[in-house]
């Protein structure tokens, strides 16, 4: 009875221990000196890079510093060389929000941009710090609507449209093919959460019962909750969560003798989802996905950046994965545009000029076909449904998008 | 219904096999490894590396798969175990807490080697899809519950009826007694790390096409691992292997028909059922006994 008081005890020990391991607020990076004085422009990159999030913060983190690669392999910024530092926000709002004030308290103008959070409430909970400091900023997302209103981002702007742009995409998808019932099954972090919310909302609005089936991330099998979809009769599967589970729902659906198209979300749809699952698996699933486009096969969707991975220009020729990269390439991509449209990089001056540029494919270098913001609107106005095209998943070779034969 | 269960069974012999793992260094030394849970993992690493990239022949993959874990396990009890004796302190309860750093260490190792996204494991075995009793199953999963029984029972009938394992539960007694019949507890509790870390890894190659190679399911399966122990019964592999079926079957039943959001409170409110009526666990070893 002692030795087990004991282990008991000690389990708690764990899990204190490991939450504390994994909820480090250091940062680290390349550079921290003051950009006008060093001839350095700095970018601090908030994001996971070991917690919940950490599939997607380092995928943007990848982004950005391919960005910053890529530009100072052609001058950098006006002249000056990008360095970028990132701060761990370990999948967590406070941990985030601690560490970017601790960095901005010391000296606010330290960085000409920051690269605030992974994803919308982690976002959320930085635009006051953001808009505290008056420092220019750039985010996934509009921070649950947040910097829908310019009052609330005064210097801070979202890669993304209004509210569920990629889900009304998702959801045009399932009303197109007559789906009446989608089972929906999540990953219970902030993320999926929050892109399964704004789908059910748009599915209500497109008259589409839906029901969502929360798992935790700890889970090592999804057949329970697939079955618990199945016998609510729902007709498809809307799987937001990234990977083991991924592959737990395509292994499920044999499982069940159950073969309900299984749709996977946009960031999931970033990782290589046949390589979870026997091809023969693979039938009947869908992905909206952030990815390239195979020049030597026709497939319709977003321009991602990574189509031009292989470009001759590129620093890391066609090694790229398609992926969320995409997102903090563009980030760097647009700062470049805005600064070489002020001619400056005072904030003021960046914001401004953010204001009125309209980055478009047209200079081959970003995701969508067009990133804009206006001086009343800080999202990216020019991102609409019609970006994201659901696509049959396909296998990701090379940095590109090769769909499965079977599809 | 026969669908859920079978799940929860394969859930719970991956629970059960862990399980069997941590028991096998507890008995003879007390101490609780939770670095058992990421060996198993590194054993599901290796395999895919032996397998899917390296593509040496399979029995080679299984043993190099198995002499990796035992070096892990040797290494667990060397580095963070064994200078635990030279102080005064309680070596079972501090050993929780290095363990837990042998544990973060070896996902941290397994990470950069490897990366943090799922590896899909190649099983040494057919494909396809069995159909009995109503349900459908893949052949691995019928190994994966299949060896945990196996193994429970082996390693129970090693540890109650071998000369060699009546001496480990000589010393999970009485250290200091073992030590003066001349029992060479060194060697034993290095010999037990061993074996641990050896059966941990081979357990892996038959986890790891289930749940995929990647690193943070090594805590997982250590936290699970040790629910299964806790309800089965410190020390005893019948125990463990019931513990873990049990966990995993409640589980899938509670989330099937409670809902999603009940599985772990499902078996965490028998865990605690459990120990009040039956503090040592459904199979503890009673510790009057004659060796």
């Amino acid at each position: 009875m002692r030795r087990l008081f004991i282990a008991l005890a000690a389990l708690g020990v764990v899990s204190l221990l490991i939450t504390a391991c994994s909820s480090s607020s250091s940062s680290s990076g390349t550079s921290a000196s003051n950009s006008s004085s060093h001839g350095t422009v700095n970018v601090l990159a908030v994001v996971d890079t070991s917690g919940p999030n950490k599939t997607i913060g380092t995928g943007q983190l990848a982004g950005i510093q391919a960005g910053a690669a890529y530009l100072n392999a052609h001058g950098g910024i006006l002249g000056h060389t990008v360095a970028v530092t990132v701060a761990d926000d370990n999948g967590d709002p406070t941990t985030g929000t601690t560490a970017l004030v601790q960095d901005l308290s010391s000296n606010p103008t330290k960085y000409t941009m920051i690269y605030g959070g992974e994803e919308g409430t982690i976002v959320s909970a930085l635009v006051p710090v953001i808009a505290r400091y008056k420092v220019l900023a750039m985010a996934p997302n509009d921070g649950n609507d947040l910097c829908a209103k310019v009052s609330t981002c005064p210097t801070e702007f979202a890669l993304t449209g209004s509210n569920s742009v990629i889900e009304v995409a998702e959801a045009n998808w399932f009303k197109s093919h007559g789906y009446t019932n989608v089972g929906m099954i999540v990953e219970q972090i902030a993320f999926t959460q929050t892109e399964a919310n704004y789908l059910k909302q748009d599915l209500a609005q497109d008259g589409i019962k839906s029901e969502i089936v929360g798992f935790p991330t700890s889970a090592t099998s999804l057949t329970p909750e697939m079955s618990e979809l199945k016998s609510d009769g729902a007709q498809t599967v809307y799987a937001a969560a990234f990977g083991p589970p991924q592959g737990y729902i395509l292994n499920a659906r044999p499982e069940l003798s159950w073969q309900a198209p299984v749709m996977f979300e946009a960031a999931g749809s970033s990782l290589d989802i046949p390589a979870l699952a026997p091809a023969s698996e693979m039938k009947d699933a869908y992905e909206t996905p952030f990815y390239c486009d195979n020049p030597s096969v026709s497939v319709p969707g977003i321009g991602m950046l990574m189509q031009y991975a292989n470009d001759a220009t590129y620093p890391v020729n066609g090694s790229l994965p398609c992926s969320l990269w995409g997102q903090g390439w563009d980030t760097m991509i647009a700062l470049n545009a805005a600064a070489q449209k002020a001619g400056s990089l005072d904030t003021a001056a960046l914001v401004k000029a953010m204001q009125e540029t309209k980055v478009t494919t047209a200079n081959g270098l970003i995701r969508d076909a067009a990133d804009c913001w206006t001086s009343t609107d800080h999202e990216n106005v020019c991102e609409t449904p019609s970006d994201y095209a659901v696509q049959p998943v396909g296998s990701l070779v090379g940095g590109r998008l090769h769909p499965l034969a079977s599809s | 219904m026969a669908i859920t269960i079978w799940s929860g069974l394969v859930l719970g012999s991956v629970y059960a096999l862990v399980a069997a793992g941590f028991a096998i260094a507890m008995v003879p030394t007390g101490v609780f490894n939770f670095a058992q849970g990421a060996i198993v993992i590194g054993g599901s690493f290796l395999t895919y590396q032996f397998l899917a990239v390296t593509k040496i022949p399979e029995v080679l993959a299984v043993v190099l798969t198995v002499l990796f874990g035992m070096g892990a396990g040797l290494l667990c009890e060397l580095l963070a175990v064994r200078p635990l004796r030279w102080g005064r302190g309680t070596v079972e309860s501090s050993a929780m807490v290095t363990t837990v750093g042998a544990s973060t260490a070896l996902i941290g190792l397994l990470g950069i080697k490897w990366g943090d996204l799922p590896l899909q494991v190649p099983f040494i075995g057919p494909g396809g899809y069995l159909h009995f009793l109503g349900v459908v199953a893949q052949p691995v999963q019928v190994t994966v519950v299949v060896l945990a029984v196996v193994s429970a029972l082996a390693l129970e009938g090693f540890f109650r009826y071998t000369r060699v394992g009546r001496v480990c539960l000589a010393v999970a007694e009485d250290r200091d007694a073992a030590m003066l019949r001349g029992v060479n507890v060194s060697f034993l509790s290095l010999a037990a790390f061993g074996l641990a870390g050896a059966f941990g890894a081979a357990a892996g190659v038959v986890i790891g096409p289930i749940t995929y190679a990647e690193p943070a399911l090594g805590t997982t399966l250590a936290l699970y691992g040790f629910v299964a122990v806790a309800l089965g019964g410190e020390g005893s592999f019948i125990g463990g292997l019931l513990g873990g079926l049990v966990v995993g079957v409640v589980a899938s039943l509670a989330i099937r028909y409670l809902g999603a959001s009940y599985g772990d409170i499902a078996v965490l409110a028998l865990l605690l059922a459990t120990l009040a009526v039956r503090p040592k666990g459904l199979g503890g070893f009673t510790k009057a006994r004659s060796v």
